[in-house]
Order: C-alpha cells, then structure tokens, then sequence
C-alpha cells in the first residue's frame, strides 16, 4: 500500500489577523475549504516548547532543559516515523535551516524544497520561523508562505497548516494561532490545544 | 445670534465632544463587555459597534484586529467586544445565530448588523455612516 502524504507544518506566528489584511489568496481558499480551528496556547509561547508539545502529543507542564533520547524519540516522531524539517527543537544542520534572521525568501525556499523531496517517502512534520522573526514587511512574508503553501499542498493527501501562536503584540505574542486541516478540530465549539494537533497528525499518518 | 454663529457654536461644541471621546478612547482601547456591564455602557455611549465573538471561531480572529484598527480611525464611536460563549444572555436578546456578528448601536438601539466577515473596506463604509448619524442627524 502507498505511504499516505501527510504534512504537519507549523507557522509560527501565522495569525488570521494577516489573512484579510493582507490578502493571501490561498490561505483565504482554505479558510473557506477547509477544516479550520483556532489553536489556544497561553502558556508557551516559544517554538520549542510549542513543537515539544505537539511532537509528545500531552500537555507540557513543566520547563525542560534537553531532550531526553533526543527529538527522534518523541512519540509522535517515533511513531509516525516522520521526516523532521525545520523544527525548532532540533539544532542538527540535517534539520534545521541555518540561515540569517531577515532572510525568509530563503528559508521559505528551502523548506519548500525539503518537504517536496520528502513528502513521497511518507509523513512530514516541518516548521517556518520566518514570520515570527518579522516585524516589518509582514505582508510581504505572509504572502510568500501563501504562495509556498500553494505549492506543497497540492502535493500532499491530507495536511495540518498550524500555528502554535499568533502575531506579535505589547511584547508577546497574541495566544491564538490558525489551524487548517483535511481533518476536522475535535470539539466544534472549543479551541484547539497545541497536543490535539500532535493526535491528529498521528491519526492522519496511520490512516 | 444669526444662522451661521449658532452653526459654528454647534460645530465647536462638537468639536470638543468629540476631542473629549479621543481622549477617552485613548485610555479605554477595544473594551470586553458581559451580561453583567452590557446595558449600562449602551446607555451611555451615543455610538457603539459591538463585536460578538467566541475564541474557537476563526472568522472572529479576521474580523478582531480590522474593528480594532478602525477604532483608531472612528475614535468618536466606542468599540467593544462580546464573548458569546460568556455571555449568552446579550447574545440571545439580540438575536446572535452565527459568528462573527457586528452589532452598531445609535442612542441605545441597534440600527445595523453585520454577519459574518467583509472586506475592511465594506466595514468602514458602515462605520463611517453610523459616524454621520452620530454628528450630523438632528
């Protein structure tokens, strides 16, 4: 049986705020097509926290200083056997994009390449950090991801376009962030916990 | 007094009303009202546009932050959120089926709604009328 596509990608700092404002066609497509959610998280507003969250698939309650057994170890990682790319946890050169800060056509390029290369050999989990490091042109950032994820997605059989918070504001960030997915939220009338995410993918993965 | 001193009277005295609610706005921001504040602030406030929203629902998200930079701009009218979820003794009187929905308030009465999410544009036109009625209605 063929390996099923399936690709959790997580934005951080992706915000429906932008959505509007900034006019991202395919982004507002999947709004419309889509299962869509809002993911709440006040706790932990900081990648590597987020990603050790949805990567444990529990919530975290404590603060952690390293990984145990390393990021491969992680369940949802473990259990899916998933191609790691870009994920903040990891510091490995395979993994991560090491680029400068203000370049995010360059980050978004790679990242895009990485999941396309990888995406047929079975489950991806990838992360962007390019919008979180902007301040300025977020139009602009926000509407190269749009266009990138114009690109994978129609690559892929089933998707989770998340963010682990939301834009930039009063010296935090706003602690709601997107979810997008080819599967539905778990409670209609509630928001999404960073750890749900992680039991969705793995679901998606198995399928 | 002729006409045209009780015109410019008038346009004073708005003039400062309105400078007076700039000052205020500064200081207040997008205020989150409930069951318990809702009626006493309609009562009050002359224009009043109220967002009802939930934190599950991602159309709220898009809608939040245009309402909030038109406050900047409409900073005569008071702009104020509901959570539904909260609140659904509010909700239910004005009759909020779905979400987002954008409730204008002139002297105390609802006088227009949106449901659902328009372009910044659309929005702004419905604001800037209530903003009309606000300063130029006899």
């Amino acid at each position: 049986m063929a390996k099923q596509k399936a690709l959790l990608f997580g934005i951080s700092a992706l915000s429906y705020g932008y959505f509007m404002k900034c006019r991202l066609k395919f982004l507002n497509y999947l709004l419309s097509n889509a299962f869509r959610g809002v993911v709440e998280n006040r706790c932990f507003q900081n990648a590597s926290y987020a990603w050790l969250a949805v990567l444990k698939m529990e919530e975290i309650r404590e603060e952690f200083n390293e990984l145990k057994g390393g990021v491969f170890s992680l369940p949802l990682v473990e259990k899916t056997n998933a191609k790691l790319v870009n994920v903040p946890l990891v510091a490995s050169k395979d993994v991560r994009v090491q680029i400068s800060k203000n370049d995010y056509r360059k980050e978004i390029g790679i990242v895009k390449e990485k999941i396309l290369g990888a995406i047929d050999e079975g489950p991806v989990i990838a992360g962007l950090m390019a919008l979180e490091n902007t301040r300025e042109n977020v139009c602009d950032v926000s509407g190269a991801i749009d266009k990138m994820l114009f690109d994978v997605l129609k690559h892929v059989d089933e998707f989770i376009v998340f963010s682990p918070y939301g834009m930039p504001r009063k010296g935090k960030f706003e602690p709601y962030g997107v979810f997008l997915s080819t599967r539905p939220r778990p409670h209609e009338h509630e928001t999404i916990k960073l750890w749900e995410i992680g039991k969705i993918f793995f679901e998606m993965a198995n399928a | 007094m002729d006409d045209s001193e009780t015109s410019e009277m008038k346009k004073a005295f708005f003039k400062t009303v309105r400078d007076l609610v700039d000052e205020n706005r500064k200081v207040r921001g997008v205020l989150d009202l409930n069951d318990e504040n809702f009626d006493a602030f309609i009562k009050s406030h002359r224009g009043v546009v109220v967002d009802f929203w939930a934190p599950w629902c991602a159309p709220c998200h898009i809608l939040s932050p245009m309402l909030e930079d038109l406050s900047l701009k409409y900073r005569g009218i008071s702009f104020v959120r509901v959570n539904s979820d909260e609140s659904p003794l509010i909700s239910s009187r004005y009759y909020i089926m779905s979400l987002p929905t954008t409730l204008f308030f002139l002297d105390g009465q609802p006088i227009d709604r949106i449901v659902g999410v328009l372009p910044y544009e659309t929005i702004e036109v419905r604001i800037a009328w209530l903003n009309r009625k606000l300063y130029y209605s006899e």
